[in-house]
């Protein structure tokens, strides 16, 4: 199997420092800080519109911050080179031009970063698509296309994994595979980090949890810290949140 | 490299890019092999009341003259591809998310971008136009005298010409797709404006500063007896273009840079 790199101990940390992030005169991202750690896999947490994926399209250098950092191993992620063989990453489902093959789709992204060709069956077969990667992306499902964003985000064997709500769309058995994957990869002393608002399916998944509510964070810990005290990490959400977040204004951020 | 290689098979692997390519094609060669070849029917017939106000060399060059509606095509496609949006079912998401986690250096992306449009629609024209002409002269056979003297004197410069105004043409509507997000305006546009009517040639013929327009400066690099007074040279002409593609490139450039995904 293709390897990014030879040295496999390299641990990279996600930095993200006093980050603010305004759309017009709502605030989407509050003087957000926290870290995600090497070896453990970081759950970004909170409703809909709370900022999640506000902070992550920062961190990926999708938008700019009004101030503040979002740093890989020290760095904007603009300015790596080749950033798939450092950070792979999922946002807005497949990514795909819906015209597009599945495997014509990685195989473009595979040669923007100097990726062998070879790799793009690894990681189709990685992820269990399969025949549906001669298919146009438009005629996938929900968790087909999901299955490509993860296949893109693997394709360059990263240090680092960004994802955002990964879970959608897939079936329990689905779920099941992503889990124990993202938990291997930590493992390995690879840095995970993946935002959901789904907290029963994220107490399985996480070793640490950020929570985040209406731009801001809420708490930052380990799973068993943030749920002492709680039967479950809704119930912690729920507490720590006021029990706020089921009524949110219009004009919420993303 | 890899960024441009990468730019490359994006384009090729999109159906509209076969469509634009297609257009280029039906437009120089078939309007013109049409023209052509009802010009030796009437001439072969001796039946030539009605081509007192034909211009043999006009005819054949108003097929690669349209062609330019397939580079126009392309323009918009390779960068509207970006935004468009999958169908919810499949997730939503647009590919300016992948191509910008790949390559997060906005200009490079934009460079590459534009680099392999001015090879495919160059190539495109660099074939295209002669191929024209030469089919042109096949089917016109022993009346092709009046041809073969035009291109003898200024086939070069107009074949020249043509390639460098679908270059133009090309970028100059990949600039407003860039800023526009969306390919369906710029396309409707564009394609309106060089086939249905041309709003720059009739401010061409009403004012004087219509002849800077980019499509009528464009026009003199190739055009013979245009339909409007006090042109520009095609030197001038082709400047006149050329700067308004750098132009609009910067400004898309700058604005590209600069916006959030």
């Amino acid at each position: 199997m293709w390897s990014a790199r030879s040295d496999t101990t390299l641990e990279i940390v996600i930095d993200i420092c006093h980050l603010t992030k305004r759309h017009g005169r709502t605030a989407a991202v509050r003087d957000v800080s926290f870290t995600a750690a090497p070896g453990r896999v970081t759950g970004f947490v909170g409703p809909n519109g709370a900022g999640k994926s506000s902070t992550l399209r920062i961190l990926l250098g999708l938008d700019s911050a009004d101030s503040g950092t979002a740093l890989i191993d020290g760095a904007p992620y603009r300015r790596l080179s080749n950033p798939l063989r450092t950070v792979g990453s999922l946002l807005e489902g497949s990514g795909a031009h819906r015209s597009r093959r599945g495997r014509a789709h990685l195989s473009w992204v595979a040669r923007s970063n100097g990726i062998p060709r070879s790799r793009v069956a690894e990681v189709l077969e990685l992820v269990r698509l399969g025949d549906a990667a001669r298919k146009r992306v438009g005629g996938y499902s929900l968790g087909m296309g999901q299955r490509l964003g993860l296949a893109t985000a693997l394709l360059g064997d990263p240090r680092v994994l960004v994802l955002d709500e990964p879970t959608n769309g897939l079936d329990p058995a689905g779920i099941r595979w992503l889990r124990q994957l993202l938990k291997s990869y930590a493992a390995e002393g690879r840095t995970v980090l993946l935002s959901s608002h789904l907290m029963s399916e994220m107490a399985n998944t996480v070793d640490d949890v950020v929570v985040i509510n209406d731009g801001r964070i809420i708490v930052h810990g380990s799973v068993g810290e943030i749920m002492a005290g709680h039967a479950t990490l809704e119930d912690a959400f729920f507490a720590l949140t006021g029990d706020q977040s089921d009524h949110r204004r219009s004009g919420e951020p993303r | 490299m890899n960024t441009l290689v990468a730019e490359f098979r994006k384009l090729v692997a999109l159906p509209s890019t076969l469509v634009a390519i297609g257009i280029t094609l039906v437009c120089s060669l078939g309007i013109t092999v049409l023209n052509v070849s009802q010009i030796h029917a009437k001439l072969a017939s001796g039946n030539t009341d009605s081509m007192v106000n034909t211009n043999l060399v006009n005819t054949v060059f108003t097929g690669p003259s349209t062609g330019v509606i397939g580079v126009i095509v392309l323009g918009v496609v390779i960068v509207s591809s970006e935004y468009t949006a999958n169908t919810s079912d499949a997730g939503g998401g647009r590919q300016i998310v992948t191509s910008l986690t790949c390559v997060p250096r906005r200009g490079q992306l934009l460079a590459a971008k534009g680099f392999v449009l001015v090879v495919v629609s160059g190539a495109l024209g660099a074939v295209l136009v002669p191929v024209t002409i030469l089919v042109s002269r096949a089917i016109l056979g022993q009346y092709a005298r009046p041809l073969d003297q035009t291109i003898d004197n200024v086939g070069g410069r107009m074949v020249a010409g043509i390639v460098g105004y679908w270059i133009c043409a090309a970028l100059i509507t990949f600039s407003i797709t860039v800023l526009a997000r969306h390919g369906t305006i710029p396309l409707i546009a564009f394609i309106a404006n060089t086939s249905v009517v041309s709003i720059d040639l009739l401010l061409a013929k009403f004012t004087p500063i219509g002849k800077f327009l980019p499509d009528v400066a464009g026009s003199q690099m190739f055009s013979v007896n245009y339909p409007a007074p006090h042109m520009l040279s095609p030197a001038w002409g082709g400047t006149v273009m050329g700067l308004w593609t750098v132009g609009l490139l910067g400004v898309a450039a700058t604005v590209f840079v600069r916006r959030d995904a």
